[in-house]
């Protein structure tokens, strides 16, 4: 086992709506290897989390209950999925639109998407038997609802998005409530100032594992790649940017006869438009090991998505020696880019064309933003550094 | 043990609520299988009531059915709109204890204040709520000696005090902090307090107008929330997500059905028709 940095053992609770080896998301990953990092560092760590694995439809596909993560204990607690898709979806429209909800509107949008009340009775029946409750990310019923309970031992690690739920009013209210919130980047952490009158608060950042290997090699025979290509990698979103994404590779490949193909890795529907279904490579849900190893065989990886906190893929991809285009809607995806010198930023989808194009005919380039990129995780994101500096926050909990 | 609750957990957070939430834990201890159903929409809550005042009867005999203790809380809206009438109130009281006698199990009924209760616990369909009570738990000792000094000896004896109320947000702590707060108290110390006491005030602020603006339709300001920004750029365009998660599921009847729910959502003047639209279908869905 790990030694830690405090010699207190501390009893904590991450509080997470998704909790699973196969579930993807970059704020659930985050939990799982904090959660896991500080279990090995000799901490009694518990997870509350759901039965759900999957955010659209929120079904109990798992069973309720205490299981074992490795050294980490996880409750699973039953969902009611929503029981009004109808009403749900009229709120959703109107957030986007800009639109004022009322407040029970509000607390209503937030309660039909799914409520969890047996964990909402964990916490307030036993909360207190916790050090410290670490609730991640902010837009979810089980953060909302329940960060209230016992908010002199609630950290929130928010993941915010400069998007218009951020700016609901119960949104403020869970990260001026907390006792602590913890952010990952810097423009997190100004846009969290933006939305509330912040309580104690820190930088925490996130952190990726560093393979020991990669396969590049291996990965291309196995999927029968046998072309350059640049890699995406996530949930296959509107609001994770694929459409934007789809539409600019496309776009480059009539424009500049880009000689790459585009790598899909994750979950969701790729509504691959049939012109492009020879130069757009679906490969969905990878293993870890395997995703490092797209991650090293790919020319370029790119990060089409405007909502991101911290952004594990790039660091994964920087670590794997691949640089990274960017959507620069994205702050903190455009300001590790910046802060490494590791990655190119699009404004719109003819700038990310011309960026592909860069990486296709300037390899140099490429190796020199990569080999930037890299040194950039190693100094900053690694799980020892990240996890001395969350047990050093946990001390005032313990 | 199949424990079925009903009645309103926080939010909003008041002194009912939590003792409330205080018998919902204490069944919880005792291993039971909770099913909580609640008046209030959006509170903490496995299910929600879909019809009000003495109506509700109808929904609460078909959930008591399958559960071994049933607690019933009378509040504000439950069973008896506000504003009932004298005959309003007899035929609530009577329709609620006339819904539990469809509960196999035991049941207690939960009366917080005199104030949840309009026109006093006495009257004949009050009594036959009481007598179909196996318990009858009050939130203090006033409640209990007046309740005492005016049921019949054989309803009084069901009378106990109920558990205090849970304690919710920094109220324990924050006390205990500023207890220790003296003169050579640090300016950080100090700010904490008054941050964590601001925090809880806003979240009682919000979650309270949030639970009762329920049957306010006119839009309210909360002034101490303007400082909060507008949403910046860079919408997505999220119809599409729902767009894509709704599609394939149902028939195309449905899936029409659907559209024109959520078009009629959309516009103010067809909105309630869309509400009513959908509260039928939950109904009809649990019976």
């Amino acid at each position: 086992m790990a030694m830690g940095i405090i010699a207190a053992v501390a009893k904590l609770a991450f509080v997470t709506p998704r909790y699973g080896e196969r579930v993807l998301g970059g704020s659930e990953s985050m939990a799982r290897e904090q959660a896991r990092g500080l279990a090995a560092r000799g901490h009694q760590v518990e997870v509350l989390t759901t039965t759900a694995s999957d955010h659209h439809t929120w079904a109990n596909d798992l069973p309720a209950g205490v299981e074992e993560d490795g050294a980490v204990t996880v409750r699973r607690f039953e969902t009611v999925p929503r029981s009004d898709p109808v009403a749900w979806a009229g709120f959703e429209r109107r957030i986007f639109a800009g639109d004022h909800l009322d407040d029970a509107e509000e607390l209503a949008w937030i309660n039909s998407r799914l409520r969890v009340p047996d964990l909402y009775f964990h916490i307030a029946g036993e909360g207190r038997d916790y050090d410290a409750i670490i609730f991640s990310p902010y837009l979810f019923w089980t953060t909302l609802y329940c960060i209230g309970l016992v908010p002199e031992r609630s950290i929130l690690i928010p993941c915010l998005h400069d998007e218009p739920y951020a700016t609901l009013r119960s949104v403020s209210a869970a990260l001026a409530g907390a006792a602590e919130v913890w952010f990952l980047s810097e423009p997190e952490h100004q846009l969290g100032h933006r939305l509330a009158p912040l309580p104690r608060h820190r930088l925490v950042g996130s952190a990726v594992h560093v393979p020991d290997t990669y396969d590049p090699e291996g990965f291309r025979e196995r999927h029968g790649i046998e072309r350059p290509f640049v890699l995406c990698a996530g949930r296959r979103e509107e609001g994770k940017g694929w459409s934007q994404a789809v539409r600019g590779f496309g776009a480059a490949i009539v424009s500049h006869g880009l000689d790459l193909d585009l790598v899909s890795i994750g979950v969701g529907d790729t509504n691959i438009p049939p012109v492009l279904d020879r130069r757009i490579i679906d490969l969905g849900y990878l293993e870890d090991d395997e995703v490092s190893n797209a991650f090293a065989a790919a020319e370029a990886y790119l990060q089409p998505s405007p909502n991101e906190s911290f952004s594990r893929t790039i660091m994964e991809s920087w670590l794997a020696s691949t640089p990274v285009i960017a959507n620069m809607g994205s702050e903190v995806v455009a300001w590790h880019c910046e802060r490494s010198g590791g990655g190119l930023v699009y404004g719109d989808e003819i700038e990310m064309g011309e960026c592909l194009r860069m990486i296709a005919e300037a390899p140099k380039l490429a190796t020199e933003l990569a080999a930037s990129g890299r040194e950039y995780v190693l100094g900053n994101y690694t799980w020892p550094k990240i996890l001395d500096g969350v047990e050093r926050a946990l001390e005032r909990f313990s | 043990m199949n424990a079925l609750v009903i009645g309103t957990l926080p939010p909003p957070v008041t002194e009912r609520s939590r003792g409330l939430l205080a018998e919902v834990l204490r069944l919880r201890e005792k291993g039971a299988t909770l099913r909580v159903l609640s008046p209030t929409q959006n509170s903490v809550a496995h299910d929600y009531l879909e019809l009000r005042g003495a109506a509700s009867a109808v929904e609460v005999a078909l959930a008591v059915r399958k559960a071994d203790f049933v607690v019933v809380q009378l509040e504000p809206g439950f069973p008896l709109e506000e504003n009932a009438s004298r005959a309003g109130r007899a035929f609530g009281l009577a329709s609620l204890a006339m819904a539990l006698r469809n509960a196999p199990g035991e049941v207690v009924v939960r009366l917080h204040s005199l104030h949840d209760l309009p026109s006093g616990a006495g009257g004949r369909a009050a009594e036959a709520l009481w007598s179909r009570s196996d318990r009858i738990e009050v939130g203090s000792g006033e409640v209990l000696e007046h309740l005492a000094a005016s049921l019949s000896p054989s309803t009084a004896g069901k009378l106990t005090l109920a558990l205090p109320p849970v304690e919710i947000g920094g109220g324990r702590e924050a006390r205990a902090a500023i207890a220790e707060v003296g003169a050579g108290a640090g300016l950080e110390a100090v700010t904490a307090i008054v941050r964590a006491r601001a925090a809880s005030d806003r979240a009682s602020i919000l979650a309270d107008r949030a639970a009762g603006a329920g049957q306010v339709r006119a839009r309210q300001r909360v002034f101490l929330w303007e400082w909060a920004p507008h949403p910046g750029a860079g919408v997505p365009a999220f119809a599409d997500e729902v767009h894509h998660e709704r599609s394939g599921q149902g028939s195309t009847l449905r899936r029409a059905a659907r559209a024109a729910l959520l078009a009629a959502e959309a516009r103010p003047l067809t909105r309630p028709l869309a509400r009513s639209a959908r509260t039928a279908r939950r109904l009809l869905a649990k019976i």
